[in-house]
């Protein structure tokens, strides 16, 4: 066998947001050796973020990855309220909640039709030039279609709504938002939410009539082949529900115990990161369990983050209709804590629902339209702004100088939570589809399907804690003269 | 008539532009009804492998987004150049180099000082494990926009694109009906043209940012003393960020007649600023008031920071600087 032969390669991994791939290594027996999940690319944010004007970063941030700008666009007004010590009145409050949840709604949507449920929804087999949104719509047919992309378009125009623009948000400024809505908009909202609740409904039926009736699925998800035991991380309120604005830290073990629950803040302080010379991203682990390689198990540090964590830390969801389907998928699993993979599919459907269900209570407040928008500001510092971005928890931290500059910049962004335990899934996977030295390219899909179960963003994934170095660099106008100096 | 054959690619992106194209909504059932897709990561499972083998010019039209970061984002632009009978660099980043463009300010070096830490913790271009080779592509020393590496036949500009434009470049896709090469998917004219908000060319007399005061929502924020970059900024877009009370980011790049839109804004700035007067008290003024501008790359060069002239410059100080 020849070194060629040996060595599988999927470049580019596709239905994803970013670049990767994945290289498989193939034993002398003809068995999977190993498995890599690489990532590319690097931009840099840590970096150039340095000496940016606080109020900048909402919308300089939010280009770190366009499927969940909305996700960064508040993380990081989240940050600068805290580092100006400002709570936003409740109007402002209401507007981000709406926006936030119809954000997360429309990115749970995007997943389902366009990126990883293709894959059921057309078939893992299916040949590749099918496998896309275009083959979902011929396959449950085109009023469905049509309703899939009406259904997206009112996720985004909700968003246009309230933050100014469909993609890359305006509005968030530190201690509140920039501009309110119009009666009119306000009812736009209102029925655009309320036929979302119907079509979040009408996408449980169908994940539950062409995926959960499936067989190929259904092996997937039941059964320890790909349900690896692992920790779980993701926000909950006071109450205990799913919560994707704002929340404390919860972690639970691979039994369901808890291991932490901490204000948000306080997420640094339990995880540890390590690089690999062999990918541009940065792996996390819970620093106080430690890191054992790429494998499960409760002394393994790796968690998960993103839909199946979050269902796997809360106590309930939090919204009526969305609760009786979490506790259908809980019986069907005969209780949580959940670990089977291919379940992000079903707990993304599930909080696709509640997206929509406190969408439409949100739109029905009064408080949306009254009151002010925007509270006095403290003087700047430091501060930490945390949300549930679809795919997990995401985390800003900045530090301004007395000018509101940004002195530094911390990103944790989901799914770099997420990359080690995209590893150990792709590696599972990639162990059941090499036989005897050769691998049917028509199974490689497969072990794209075990990555896309995390609905990965492999642009976000590249920005993480950074070091301190120092530096000064002087900033130059037209006229060669020294504008600025930045320092640090 | 045959299916129009496209692609779209991205290369260092946000995703921000694939999902621009799925804002025309229903739309796009006409694109997959008269167009044949044969690349697009992000949402179809063609490969590199079927690229490179698809004959050269095969594919009619790649709308390219993202800028070349890496040396596999200039592999991949020369590739598709070759494949494409038509190349469009499509969003900010692939026209000017984009937000991401920033990183040009800093050594390659101090970027990965400040990711990875000290350098035995860097990622390698190629490294074993067990024997096992893996590769990554090089991060280049700067990034630069499509146009600096390949030969583009049109730009769409927008970090987005704006949903309107994005319209009419794919009903010109579909018909086939395309402008003449060269041709830019925006206005001629600046943003202020389509700015519904009043000018009343008052002189500023303190520079305001966002967060510090709420705008007047009918007068033109500059005019109130916001740096709004829209005099510099080519319109297209109908203006949405004044619209919502925030100054226009400058996200289309510089107007036909501008080469650096950096200086161009800071040209305008200074206009309205300065009275003209020669007295040493009212020069003092002015400046103190120009002292204002907090930063003046993020502000000015928010997505051109890659293919101004100050950007070079910058650069190459950087490098010598390092040397010492």
């Amino acid at each position: 066998m020849n070194d060629r032969l040996r060595q599988i390669s999927i470049d580019p991994i596709t239905r994803l947001e970013g670049h990767g791939r994945i290289e498989l290594f193939l034993d002398d027996e003809g068995g999977l050796a190993d498995a890599f999940f690489q990532i590319p690319e690097l931009r840099g944010f840590e970096e150039f973020c340095r000496g940016r004007l606080g109020e900048d970063m909402p919308q300089i941030t939010e280009r770190i990855c366009g499927v969940c700008p909305e996700a960064h666009h508040y993380a990081s007004v989240k940050a600068l309220d805290a580092c100006y010590r400002a709570v936003p009145p409740p109007r402002a409050q209401a507007l981000r909640e709406l926006l936030y949840n119809a954000y997360t709604f429309s990115d749970h949507l995007l997943h389902f039709y366009y990126l990883g449920g293709p894959d059921f929804l057309v078939g893992p087999y299916a040949p590749p030039q099918e496998r896309n949104i275009i083959g979902v719509i011929g396959k449950v047919g085109l009023e469905l279609g049509k309703e899939v992309i009406r259904h997206r378009g009112y996720g985004q125009r909700m968003i246009e709504i309230v933050g100014g623009r469909p993609i890359h948000p305006v509005t968030g400024l530190p201690g509140g938002q920039s501009k309110g809505i119009t009666a009119e908009e306000r009812d736009e909202i209102r029925s655009m939410a309320a036929s979302a609740v119907e079509f979040a409904k009408a996408t449980l039926e169908l994940f539950h009539k062409a995926l959960l009736a499936d067989r190929t699925y259904g092996e997937f998800i039941s059964g320890s082949a790909h349900a690896p035991s692992l920790y779980s991380m993701g926000l909950v309120d006071d109450r205990g529900s799913v919560s994707f604005y704002d929340g404390d830290v919860r972690v639970v073990g691979p039994d369901g115990s808890e291991y932490a629950q901490v204000p948000a803040a306080a997420v640094l302080s339990l995880i540890e990161e390590r690089t690999e010379p062999w990918t541009y991203v940065k792996i996390p682990y819970l620093k106080d369990v430690g890191w054992k390689g790429f494998v499960p198990g409760p002394d393994s540090g790796i968690y998960r983050v993103g839909p199946l964590a979050r269902l796997n830390v809360c106590r309930q969801i939090g919204t009526p209709l969305a609760q009786i389907e979490y506790e259908r998928y809980l019986d069907f699993f005969g209780g949580g804590p959940v670990h089977a993979t291919f379940a992000y599919h079903w707990a993304r459907l599930i909080e696709m629902l509640s997206a929509a269900e406190r969408t439409a209570s949100l739109a029905a407040e009064e408080v949306l339209m009254n009151g002010a928008l925007r509270a006095p500001l403290g003087e700047p510092g430091a501060g930490v702004g945390v949300i549930e971005a679809a795919r997990g928890v995401l985390i800003h931290h900045y530090d301004l100088d007395p000018r509101g500059r940004v002195r530094s910049a911390n990103l944790v962004v989901a799914t770099t939570h997420n990359v080690a335990a995209i590893s150990l899934s792709i590696k599972e996977m990639a162990k059941t589809i090499v036989r005897d030295g050769r691998v049917d390219p028509s199974l490689l899909n497969l072990v794209e399907m075990s990555f896309r179960n995390y609905d990965p963003c492999l642009a976000c994934a590249t920005h993480a804690l950074p070091g301190e170095m120092p530096l000064v660099v002087d900033v130059r106008g037209p006229d060669g003269r020294i504008r600025e100096r930045i320092e640090r | 008539m045959s299916k129009a054959k496209i692609g779209i690619y991205w290369a260092a992106a946000c995703g921000g532009c694939d999902c621009s194209i799925l804002e025309v909504n229903e739309q796009i059932l006409d694109v997959a009804a008269g167009a044949e897709i044969l690349l697009w990561p992000c949402a179809v499972d063609a490969k590199y492998e079927d690229l490179r083998n698809y004959r050269n010019g095969e594919i009619d039209v790649v709308l390219f987004n993202g800028a070349i970061r890496t040396a596999e984002n200039h592999e991949m632009a020369e590739l598709i150049r070759v494949k494409a009978k038509y190349l469009i660099a499509y969003g900010s980043c692939a026209h000017t180099g984009g937000v991401i463009g920033l990183a040009n300010l800093s050594e390659r070096d101090r970027i990965f000082e400040t990711v990875y830490g000290a350098r035995e913790r860097w990622p390698q271009l190629e490294s074993s494990q067990d024997g096992r080779i893996l590769r990554l592509p090089a991060f280049l020393e700067r990034l630069t926009p499509l146009s600096e590496v390949v030969e583009v036949d049109y730009t769409v500009p927008g970090c987005p694109p704006p949903r309107e434009i994005v319209r009419e470049l794919l009903s010109a896709l579909l018909s086939g009906d395309l402008p003449p090469r060269g041709a830019i998917f925006a206005s001629a004219k600046n943003l202020c043209e389509e700015c519904a908000r009043e000018r009343t060319h008052e002189r500023i007399q303190r520079i305001l940012r966002p967060h510090e005061a709420e705008a007047d929502p009918e007068r033109c924020l500059l005019d109130q003393g916001f740096v709004c970059m829209g005099p510099a900024t080519r319109g297209g877009c109908g203006a949405p960020c004044p619209a919502a009370n925030m100054p226009c980011t400058g996200c289309a790049g510089p107007t036909a007649d501008v080469a650096d839109q950096g200086a161009a804004m800071l040209s305008t700035l200074a206009s309205l600023v300065g009275t003209g007067e020669e007295d040493e008290s009212q020069i003092a003024a002015e400046d103190a008031i120009l002292a204002q501008l907090d930063d003046i790359i993020g502000t000015f060069y928010r997505f051109g920071a890659a293919t101004s002239i100050l950007g070079r410059r910058y650069h190459e100080r950087s490098t010598a600087t390092d040397q010492h």
